[in-house]
């Protein structure tokens, strides 16, 4: 028999079957937040049939210890609820290598842990410096070759500092593993708001005929923090808005906003059309960064009453570093669908509020018909909300009752809390059982990493070049007041 | 003559009730549904389909109690549970209590309440018996885009569990009405358990082999429900097979095979851990815990449309 007749009509949520996930770098900080929980509950939820989890590290636990260890990573009171004998039995399925990576023992031992399981993945949970070493030794033991089953790998971001960076480890990576077998992590797409943005443009028949630039002015993408770096000052000196939000969370949100509609949900076609989007982005020299983009960085003051030190004070943070904490950007899309609608990209610490929004604004209509009340007339928008409080408003104007034909802008509002209550997956559920079930959709693909870095480096290299100083902001406002010399007559930054 | 209730009104209290106990200015409502159901079983109701979707999803309740005296009377209210970022999502509950003139369960006391575009799901907890047309079963299949059952309520009340099937044969399946039976939801772990052991190639290969099954459980309709399940999927392959049921504290199906001496047993413990041997050997351990009926009610009201393999497995009968 070929097919399992009882699968017939059943309607089954993804599950995974026969697998071993070996995790690099279990004793840290990611497997215990993130990675054991998420493959806990997975397991509870009935997602994970037969499966064996690895953990592999320098460390020289027991089995038993390691197993203790997770019992401990998994003492929340939303996993104890699965019950002790669910707990138990995950426990069962673990299993530990103790070994440094750069040990090829400890790599050769990889296939005997394996037998009787048909896939396996592998997660680099480690910092990036390891990667090199990681994927070096599982190519030369053979371990990244498929013998009757799925072999994939997990790459945890930072994705490379640059272009060159990017490149370097794609090559590494390429020079074992098949593109297909590659899964480039950005939990950011794990978030179901972020999933939403697909299922309204392209599960909705109204938004499509309008979403061009005919009807659009232009779009705002905002990722505003209200927290400072926190600690993180020294590895924040590394990175900046730049890398730290655009070259990732902002241009996945920018490519789901504006990418054509794909054929199919094949993750090959989305991502490509999502390529598409970040290869057709107009190109900033170096000359012209002073004219599209803008950055800051926070001065001292108070946030909610407190005061707070400026970023140059934070520890672990140089004095006089010109690390950005703020980044606007004005980018154009070189194709026929936006064809000249400016898109304004905003993300900062220490701002007004924490939120995360798109705000696509329309034009107004050809012909004025009535007179302008006020600034805001015949202008819609479309806000989608991503957080706080997810949901949707439609900006559009009504007749203020009276004699005259005066209007004013109201909103309709769909709110996803006030509709559905109840909390969706964590991230790296999501993430993690895609993997499993080789749905690379929400993974980004090597040609996408690249073309982003493409334009990001660009960015970096003529910050380099300038030797302007940085514009400091208040804490607590909405960045720079530098941001404004971006936009075009008639066009404002959102409120925060 | 007096009226009932003025709908108008109603809609307008309503609304204020909503504003005083919700926590945000938007409001939403997602479904309409309706409870028929006798006034002794409302409390069982509340806890066990309502206050688990409290807080979940934002509808309209309209609840017809029957078996009251006096006259028929109406009362709104509303309820409201945070959600995640501490906002209402809310309950616009109807109560309209059947008196003894009967006006209560008459289709022009309830259905001015629906709200129009949004589905209708009912959930039936009184006798499915049989009425000429103009009855409320008649209305409420007309307005129902899809009908909840708890077959183990009505076979509690003594109803035999082949007339139970027939009444929802002929009177909801027949007609073509969206039906789920909250039993049938009950067994779908283990449907879905019986699916993934038959994944494994050697098990697979056995199948066509199979000469009997086994079937033990609490619950006389589930059992009814997992063997009628696993023979219509045989029979679609041509394949008959010995079927006993026996009442039982837990869970057991054994599956016994020609020219074998082993025999494939799926347990469920008390912890709700399932466990599949073939002979000795462990074919698959997970967690297979029976959903709770606010968690069937939840993933039901999602979707309007009911599982086609029910309505497959229902043919039979």
């Amino acid at each position: 028999m070929d097919f399992n007749p009882f699968r017939s009509g059943l309607s089954v949520s993804r599950e995974a079957q026969s697998f071993v996930f070996v995790i690099f770098g279990v004793t840290g900080d990611l497997t215990r937040k993130k990675l054991m929980p998420a493959l806990f509950s997975l397991y509870a939820k009935g997602h994970l049939n037969r499966f064996k989890i690895v953990g592999f590290a320098r460390r020289p636990w027991t089995q038993e210890f390691f197993r203790s260890e997770v019992e401990k990573m998994l003492q929340k009171p939303e996993l104890l609820a699965y019950g002790k004998e669910t707990l138990e039995a995950f426990l069962k399925t673990l299993e530990y290598l103790s070994s440094p990576f750069e040990d090829p023992a400890g790599y050769q031992k990889i296939d005997t842990v394996c037998s009787g399981f048909a896939h396996r993945i592998y997660y680099l949970a480690t910092p990036p410096e390891s990667y090199g070493t990681i994927i070096q030794h599982l190519g030369e033991n053979g371990l990244a070759r498929e013998k009757g089953g799925h072999v994939r790998i997990v790459v945890e971001k930072p994705f490379g500092r640059d272009l060159s960076t990017a490149r370097r480890l794609n090559d590494q990576l390429s020079q074992y593993f098949r593109e297909d077998q590659i899964y480039r992590i950005d939990h950011y797409l794990g978030k179901e708001t972020v999933q939403n943005l697909i299922l309204l443009r392209f599960g909705n028949g109204i938004f499509e005929p309008v979403w061009n630039h005919r009807y659009i002015h232009h779009i705002q993408i905002t990722v505003a923090e209200k927290i400072g770096v926190e600690g993180r000052g020294n590895y924040y000196e590394t990175a900046g808005a730049l890398r730290d939000m655009v070259q990732n969370h902002m241009f996945q949100l920018l490519c789901l906003t504006t990418m054509e509609p794909p054929n199919d949900l094949n993750p090959d076609t989305i991502r490509t059309e999502k390529v598409k989007i970040l290869k057709s982005l107009r190109p900033i020299s170096f000359r012209e960064t002073p004219l599209y983009t803008v950055r800051g960085q926070y001065a001292a003051g108070y946030m909610d009453g407190k005061p707070v030190p400026a970023y140059r004070e934070e520890p672990g943070v140089a004095s006089d570093s010109r690390t950005e904490t703020f980044v606007a950007l004005k980018l154009f899309l070189d194709t026929w669908r936006w064809s000249g609608v400016p898109i304004y990209l905003r993300t900062g610490k220490r701002l007004a509020r924490r939120m995360s929004e798109i705000a696509v604004r329309f034009k107004a209509p050809p012909l004025e018909l009535f007179p302008r009340a006020w600034a805001y007339s015949g202008r819609n928008a479309l806000i989608i909300r991503i957080q706080p409080n997810e949901g949707i408003s439609l900006i559009m104007n009504a007749k203020i009752p009276g004699y005259t034909l005066n209007m004013r802008p109201v909103n309709m509002d769909f709110s996803y809390g006030s509709a559905f209550g109840e909390s969706p997956p964590e991230a790296y559920e999501r993430l993690l059982l895609d993997a499993l079930v080789g749905d690379s959709t929400l993974y980004t693909r090597r040609d996408e990493i690249e073309a982003s870095w493409t334009f990001i480096t660009r960015i970096l290299k003529g910050w380099e070049e300038d030797p302007s100083p940085i514009p400091q902001y208040v804490p607590g406002g909405s960045g720079p007041e530098e941001a404004k010399t971006l936009l075009e007559p008639n066009t404002r930054w959102r409120k925060l | 003559m007096k009226a009932l209730f003025d709908p108008e009104r109603i809609e307008r209290d309503l609304r204020l009730l909503e504003r005083e106990y919700s926590l945000t200015e938007t409001r939403t409502v997602l479904f309409n549904l309706v409870i028929f159901a006798n006034n002794k079983d409302m409390p069982n109701i509340e806890e066990n389909f309502l206050v688990p979707l409290l807080g979940k999803r934002a509808a309209r309740i309209i609840r017809i109690s029957l078996g009251n005296t006096g006259e028929t009377t109406v009362s709104v209210s509303a309820r409201c549970a945070p959600d995640r970022e501490d906002k209402g999502v809310c309950f616009q509950e109807i109560l309209i209590e059947n008196g003894s003139d009967h006006a209560g369960i008459a289709p022009g006391s309830w259905s001015a309440f629906l709200i129009r575009d949004l589905p209708v799901y009912v959930l039936w907890y009184i006798p499915l018996s049989e009425e000429g047309s103009g009855g409320p079963m008649t209305f409420a299949r007309e307005q129902a885009d899809k009908f909840l059952l708890d077959g183990e309520f009505f076979l509690a009340q003594g109803i035999p569990l082949k007339e139970y099937l027939q009444k929802v044969k002929k009177q909801l399946i027949d007609p073509g009405v969206q039906v789920t039976d909250f039993p049938w939801e009950r067994i779908r772990p283990l449907r879905i358990f019986t699916a993934q052991v038959f994944d494994q190639k050697a098990l697979l290969d056995l199948l066509p082999h199979v000469t009997s099954l086994e079937v033990t459980g609490p619950s006389a309709l589930s059992l009814w429900y997992y063997y009628a399940w696993v023979c219509t999927v045989l029979e679609d392959e041509g394949k008959k097979v010995l079927c006993s049921t026996k009442l039982g504290k837990e869970v057991q199906v054994v599956f016994r095979f020609r020219d074998s001496e082993q025999s494939l047993v799926l347990k469920v413990d008390s912890e709700g851990l399932g466990q599949a041997r073939f002979g000795t050997e462990e074919i698959l351990v997970k967690p297979l815990k029976t959903p709770t009926d606010g968690s069937i009610l939840l993933e039901q009201v999602d979707i309007p449309i009911a599982d086609p393999l029910y309505r497959r497995v229902m043919e039979s009968v």
